[in-house]
């Protein structure tokens, strides 16, 4: 039972950190990195040269409607909702290779507006929930969704089909409203 | 059940419970910041 052991380690690892106030130390201990990130030509491009950071970001939104844009229609065809003609199968291998386009231009384009604002976001307590909420979907994507979708899905209950889906569309969900919250702190 | 069906229950009921707490709390505090403001 790998997987279910690693499903079951992370979330008590997770609960024990906050238990015992170790993402305070490992909060603490990072504000060198921040501090040093905006110290980067990166960080000192983002900085001072609006414009570089305004494309960047027309980039990270781009990436996001990608990303955001083939978890809607995988998650919604999973769903019933749309595109039920089309074979699951194939929908949802053509969807996966926009998901990681998406989300591989996320996380470069991300990196760099990161560089940018380092210090702002290391004080923002939803930068970092949305660093969580970022991990949990790309595990729960990359590990638990794609496999399982690659086996027989029509023979699969129905009930694991939604709630897969549902939990999907609200990690992602997560990601993108906590990212747009941090753009208004 | 697969190891890997089991785990996507699990992970998935993690999940939804997980970040449904989170904004039914941050729904909340606007809910009691809006009834401050405005009573």
């Amino acid at each position: 039972m790998p997987r279910t052991i690693m499903v079951l380690l992370l979330s008590g690892a997770a609960g024990f950190a906050v238990y015992a106030d170790l993402h305070l130390q490992a909060w603490q201990a990072l504000l060198p990195l921040f501090e040093w990130m905006e110290t980067t030509p990166v960080g000192a491009i983002g900085k001072t040269w609006g414009a570089a950071f305004a494309i960047i970001e027309a980039f990270h939104l781009l990436g996001l409607a990608l990303l955001g844009g083939a978890v809607l229609v995988a998650d919604g065809r999973l769903l019933g909702l749309c595109f039920v003609e089309i074979p699951q199968r194939w929908l949802e291998d053509q969807l996966h290779r926009v998901f990681m386009a998406g989300l591989w231009v996320l996380l470069i384009t991300g990196v760099f507006m990161a560089c940018a604002v380092a210090v702002k976001i290391y004080y923002l307590p939803v930068y970092w929930f949305k660093m969580l909420a970022l991990a949990v979907g790309i595990v729960f994507a990359l590990a638990i969704r794609r496999p399982l979708l690659q086996e027989n899905v029509e023979r699969m209950s129905p009930w694991l089909r939604r709630v897969v889906a549902l939990a999907s569309l609200m990690v992602w969900f997560t990601v993108a409203a906590t990212g747009r919250w941090i753009g208004f702190s | 059940m697969t190891d890997l069906k089991l785990s996507a229950w699990l992970s998935s009921a993690i999940i939804i419970v997980g970040f449904g707490v989170y904004w039914f709390l941050q729904i909340q505090s606007v809910r009691e910041l809006l009834a401050m403001a405005y009573g």
